[in-house]
């Protein structure tokens, strides 16, 4: 590690704390405060990558992350901006797109062929004859691309957040803290976002005094100070917008640091008012090889010297077109670098204090000047200067470094995707965002501010704005504001240059995508002369650097080459998100947010095997059996398994039963205390959608349950179709309240009465009855005789604490019994044989009440109420064509179609499987199906395409089998066991 | 046999002392509970609740509360909150007393057993929900209630104050996502060096909370 410069109040590294981190697997040192980068640089590395398509050597050019120069792969992951990410202890650090080391590359040969890769040569070259691209396709794939994913890379900690607030303030620069600090006179939540770690902006490292004699970094820590004071402002540092989306919300990502628990974390902001202070960039200075290891812009000098300590170089030719690349010069003439000359390619506007400044010091002040051409191979070796306009004296500069700047571009690439349009200023020189949508307001350098008191009175006067969109500003504060921008000093911008006098193979518009001035003209005499085009035909502005760097000096370019004024052509859209997001960070970190039963653990004890039905974790089977083992149990002896997940609700008020009525099909007037009634729900097309049970509770008081899967829409549902009625009706969501097994089989009853104080004999608890009962003298439970899965059953309801002990109990008392618990596997075979449907299952979106045999769940007859879908079933009742859902056995007792295996006859389809299994019981496979009304005859034959296994060539073989339409059910027709 | 109720929440760490309330095991304290932790978390879901449902709520008292006029009001006392959810509705959540084990009007139902619940209690309490929700409960009085997401589950969110003027907020979803809630406040809590605490430590805080509305 070089020595560093002797010590001053701008740096911000830690010289007691060095750190220690692995570039190319050799250790090296940095200091904590130091970037990937800036370490680096300070142990001589000049050559940190190599450029994507001709592998030119890119040395150190920006430091806040808007260069592809310092991309690398740090701890397995790639493109890694090292310019702008902190150094930490032990990183491992190896550079990118590189063949050997940056600085000897062997695909650096490339650059010597680049006149055979013109500008979109892959459209063009490699496609005659046609058998060569798919070679040069791949080969120029492999070549492509800018890193490489390492599969073990370990997962970092990503995460969202959010934030409201009602002013966010882009950006804590000079303009940024003024305007929070107005914003937070007005008692408002406040949140700042700052991309680098600490507030101050371009002031925090600026030591030239101005006119009030405080230093520019003492006057942005005392900003920082009070900022940090006021309790209603929050600060993030590390934290750069990606977004303003409608409504002012505000999208930033927030990078993690040394001790902070996640790498990255993504912003949502919702504020009612935002500021947009982000300043300006430097945009490149376009010259012969401007793209040398050496070359940097003027603030990454500047930075370089006054924040890390690092001498950017020993000669250093300054080629500037604004006053910051003044003050530069002569601040680091003061650290002790060697100023050769200072270019300015302005001719007028310059601050006559920084040119005296210069001459002080010795420093030969060129205006009207810029660089030409850099000379050098791996590094910098000299630069010739010339005249910006006109063929006057060229001047060469031997220098290891060169500082150059085609002036400031406001980063306004927020207030664009909020909507602003972008004109070309003349008086600035720049493209500047106008026609703000309400509510956004821009401060500072992104509105081409110059001075520091200009910079200042614009903040504040944002931040008022922004208390006026909140209603709490005052008029008489915000003209004050606006009469001391009246009387601040407006100095011109002097010429500016627009775009260089002479082409060059190697004169770089775009550093990420190598793309020349030269290919630029390419493209314009190929038709492409819009900033867009050109940027689709030569991928300008498309690397990591979007449009930071490039995208003001194209469309002067374009301007300039077509003959045209400057800011005839304009900048290309920008979009979302403004700062490279990774894809971990916008994901977040996620929880599992699926429902779990009562009884989850203690199934998952008995070894249950879950799976996701709905929200819904439920148990499909159980390890330790098979699922024949589990239909059989449940038919010979007796199983339960876990309901909890069914609907369940409580509806009470004057007017519930008109609201059942109006939802159900059936009749609900005829719902009784101590007895159940099956209730069918359809749409307004008739077609069903939701069944269950209904009972009366007390005096307009019901109890009912839905399907699982429907629970979740009913409350909707009702509401839904009781918003024009003047109904007292309430409903309480006890879907989770209460947790619900159904005990099935022959043996049920002799469980559940070991259980109960009550008698449930078949006399006095018959099926489709409904009894409170004490579980084990203590609990109170809802006990329902119905079933699904054809036999006798008994349904029991009790507070969902009570779930696992309800299991414990089951066990307990069912062990004479040989009681086992049965998943959904079993549970749909066992329904199957009983002929039951699932409603979305064996019934689709045109499915009536009529079609799948359940035309008496309807009461045509009931008056008083318009039953939801009841014209149309009325509609569909005589229709002829529709489907029917018809049961049926397989000719070869153990084939199974897969469910949804279409139904054919005579090369129509003819309807489709809606549900099929082997069933145990029968020994058969059975199932049912929707199929046309001439197919529907019982004793008919159909015939079922069905997908079987995966041929040579990958696809699935067809095959057809044969079934026999029968009556179902399938099992117990008289239903002697279900209701014995 | 007796039948133990169980919550839906499970704190990973084993109680140092425990309770026993009408069924429910209430863990007092746990192992390694600091008094000065800058954020807690204590399961709420045995505290009873009921839900109130009727078209006058404004001519309603519960308990002697009358129900706060406005949604997302509440009104707190040191052992009871009840919060209007709507134009009808009314959450009431009570821990100290002596409750009626039924209804105490047609229009109450109980759903002690619907909700999983908990407190969140602690100066970075919203630090938190930001993490899990982009609910704006800054923008809103305290006490108040809010219907939000915390990822995509529907939560029911009350923001109290109670000893010390520290802020807490109690957080209830449909207790099926019980597992879910848990996870999702221990594991975004960490970076805020959250804790465990037992229903001592709940209590004492929400004593602080007297007569809020």
């Amino acid at each position: 590690m070089t020595p560093r410069l002797p010590e001053s109040p701008t740096q911000r590294i830690s010289r007691e704390n060095e750190l220690l981190f692995f570039y190319r697997g050799k250790p090296f040192k940095g200091l904590e405060g130091d970037t990937i980068a800036t370490a680096l640089y300070s142990n001589g590395v000049r050559i940190f990558s190599r450029s994507m398509k001709y592998h030119r050597p890119r040395g150190l050019y920006n430091l806040d992350g808007y260069s592809s120069h310092c991309l690398v792969t740090v701890d397995g992951e790639p493109n890694v901006r090292g310019c702008a990410t902190p150094l930490r202890q032990g990183m491992w650090v190896t550079p990118q797109n590189v063949l050997g080391s940056p600085r000897w590359d062997l695909m650096g040969l490339m650059q010597f062929f680049s006149f055979a890769m013109p500008v979109g040569f892959y459209y063009k070259a490699f496609h005659k004859p046609s058998w060569v691209w798919p070679f040069a396709q791949a080969v120029i794939r492999r070549a492509a691309g800018l890193g490489r994913i390492d599969p073990e890379m370990p997962e970092g900690v990503y995460q969202n957040r959010y934030y409201n607030c009602e002013v966010c303030i882009i950006g804590g620069g000079l303009a940024g803290m003024e305007a929070a600090l107005a914003a937070a006179e007005g008692g408002v939540r406040v949140i700042l976002l700052e991309r680098r770690d600490h507030l101050g902006g371009d002031l925090a490292y600026r030591v030239t005094r101005s006119n009030e004699g405080i230093p520019p970094y003492r006057r942005a820590a005392m900003l920082a100070e009070a900022v940090s004071a006021c309790e209603n402002v929050t600060v993030l540092l590390c934290t750069s917008a990606t977004a303003i989306y409608q409504s002012n919300h505000v999208t930033a990502v927030k990078r993690g640091g040394a001790g902070d628990p996640y790498r990255e974390t993504y912003l949502e902001v919702r504020a009612r008012s935002v500021v947009v202070a982000t300043g300006a960039i430097e945009r490149p200075l376009l010259f012969s090889n401007n793209d040398l290891p050496g070359i940097m812009q003027g603030s990454c000098a500047h930075r370089l010297a006054r924040v890390y300590g690092i001498k950017p170089g020993n000669r250093m030719v300054v080629s500037g077109c604004h006053d910051g690349m003044l003050e530069m010069a002569a601040d680091l003439a003061e650290l002790g670098i060697e100023i050769v000359a200072v270019a300015d390619g302005r001719s007028s506007g310059f601050d006559t204090e920084l040119i005296s400044n210069l001459h002080r010091k010795g420093i030969p002040f060129l205006p009207g000047t810029m660089a030409r051409k850099a000379i050098g191979f791996k590094r910098l070796k000299g630069v010739q200067l010339a005249p910006t306009f006109g063929n006057g004296r060229k001047r060469w500069y031997s220098c290891d470094v060169l500082a150059a700047s085609a002036g400031e571009a406001p980063l306004s690439q927020l207030l664009q995707v909020a909507g602003a349009k972008m004109a070309y200023d003349s008086a600035a020189g720049q493209f500047l965002p106008g026609e703000f949508p309400p509510g956004i307001h821009a401060a500072g350098k992104v509105t081409a501010a110059r001075g520091e008191e200009t910079i200042a009175a614009q903040g504040k006067l944002a931040g008022l704005m922004a208390l006026q969109d909140l209603g709490l500003g005052r008029t008489s504060h915000i003209r004050q504001v606006r009469e001391i921008l009246d009387v601040i000093e407006k100095r011109p911008a002097g010429r500016h240059w627009t775009a260089p006098p002479v082409g060059s193979r190697k004169c770089f518009l775009c550093f990420d995508e190598d793309v020349t001035t030269d290919q630029v003209r390419d493209a314009i005499d190929q038709g492409f002369d819009q900033s867009e085009l050109v940027k689709r035909y030569t991928a300008v502005g498309t690397g990591p650097s979007q449009s930071y760097l490039s995208g003001t000096n194209l469309p002067l370019l374009l301007a300039d080459q077509r003959g045209l004024e400057p800011g005839a052509v304009l900048p290309t859209t920008v979009r979302p998100p403004v700062f490279p997001t990774s894809l971990a960070a916008l994901g977040g970190r996620r929880y599992t947010s699926s429902k779990r039963t009562p009884l989850h653990e203690k199934q998952a004890q008995l070894g249950a095997c879950f799976r996701l039905t709905g929200v819904w974790e439920r148990a499909g089977s159980f390890a330790d059996a098979g699922l024949s083992q589990e239909v059989e149990n449940v038919r010979k002896n007796v199983g339960f398994i876990d309901v909890s997940t069914l609907g369940k609700f409580r509806l009470f008020g004057r007017d519930a039963v008109k609201l059942l009525n109006r939802v159900y099909a059936g009749n609900m007037e005829t719902v009784t205390e101590g007895r159940l009634k099956y209730a069918a729900m359809c749409n307004e097309q008739g077609v069903i959608i939701d069944d269950g049970v209904v009972t009366r509770m007390g005096e307009s008081d019901y109890f009912f349950t839905t399907s699982s899967l429907r629970a979740g829409n009913t409350l909707e549902w009702l509401a839904f179709h009781s918003k024009e009625e003047d109904w007292e009706a309430h409903l309480v969501n006890l879907t989770d309240a209460m947790a619900a097994v159904n005990l099935a089989g022959p043996r049920s009853r002799e469980v559940l009465a070991r259980l109960v104080d009550a008698d449930c004999s078949n006399e006095v608890f018959p099926y489709m009855a409904v009894r409170r009962m004490k579980l084990c003298g203590e609990v109170d439970a809802l006990v329902m005789r119905v079933g699904f899965v054809g036999e006798l059953s008994f349904e029991i309801h009790v507070p969902a604490s009570y779930g696992a002990a309800l299991q414990d109990a089951l066990l307990d008392a069912g062990k004479p019994y040989c009681i086992r618990p049965f998943g959904l596997d079993a549970q749909s075979v066992l329904r199957l044989e009983k002929g039951h449907v699932i409603i979305g299952t064996d019934t689709d979106n045109h499915s009536t009440l009529h079609d799948i045999g359940l035309s008496w769940a309807w009461d045509r007859k009931k008056a008083g109420n318009q039953t939801v879908g009841a014209p149309a079933l009325r509609f569909t009742e005589t229709q002829k064509h529709r489907q029917k859902l018809v049961g049926f056995t397989m000719n070869e007792a153990f084939r199974t179609p897969s469910d949804g295996s279409i139904v054919v006859a005579d090369g129509t389809v003819k309807g489709r499987v809606t549900s099929s299994r082997f069933s145990p019981t029968l020994g058969r496979s059975i199932g049912l199906a929707l199929v046309d009304p001439d197919l529907a005859v019982m004793g008919g034959t159909l015939e079922f395409y069905t997908d079987g296994r995966l041929n040579r060539k990958g696809l699935p073989e067809i095959k057809t089998f044969r079934g026999t339409i029968v009556p179902v059910p399938f099992y117990d027709p008289e239903g002697k066991r279900l209701r014995g | 046999m007796s039948m133990k109720r169980r919550s839906p929440l499970h704190m990973g760490l084993d109680p140092a002392r425990v309770i026993t309330v009408g069924g429910w095991e209430i863990a007092l304290s746990y192992y390694g509970e600091t008094t000065h932790s800058s954020l807690v978390v204590s399961d709420l879901s045995h505290i009873r609740k009921w839900s109130i449902q009727h078209r006058g709520l404004e001519n309603v008292q519960v308990f002697g509360l009358p129900v706060p006029p406005r949604p997302r009001g509440v009104h707190a006392t040191g052992g009871m909150v009840l919060a209007r959810l709507g134009n009808s509705e009314a959450r009431l959540m009570a821990w100290e007393g002596d409750f009626p084990s039924s209804a105490v009007e047609p229009f109450w139902t109980d759903v002690t057993d619907a909700a999983a619940s908990l407190a969140v209690v602690g100066p970075r309490c919203y630090d938190l929900l930001g993490k899990l929700s982009s609910v704006d409960l800054g923008a809103d009085p305290v006490p108040s209630a809010a219907m939000a997401p915390l990822e995509d589950v529907t939560c029911l969110i009350i923001q109290l104050r109670g000893e010390h003027e520290i802020p807490g907020l109690i957080i209830s979803c449909a207790r099926g996502y019980g597992h879910f809630l848990i996870h999702a406040i221990l594991d975004s809590g960490r970076e805020y060096g959250i804790q465990a605490a037992g229903w001592e430590r709940f209590t004492r805080w929400a004593r602080g909370m007297e007569s809020l509305s």
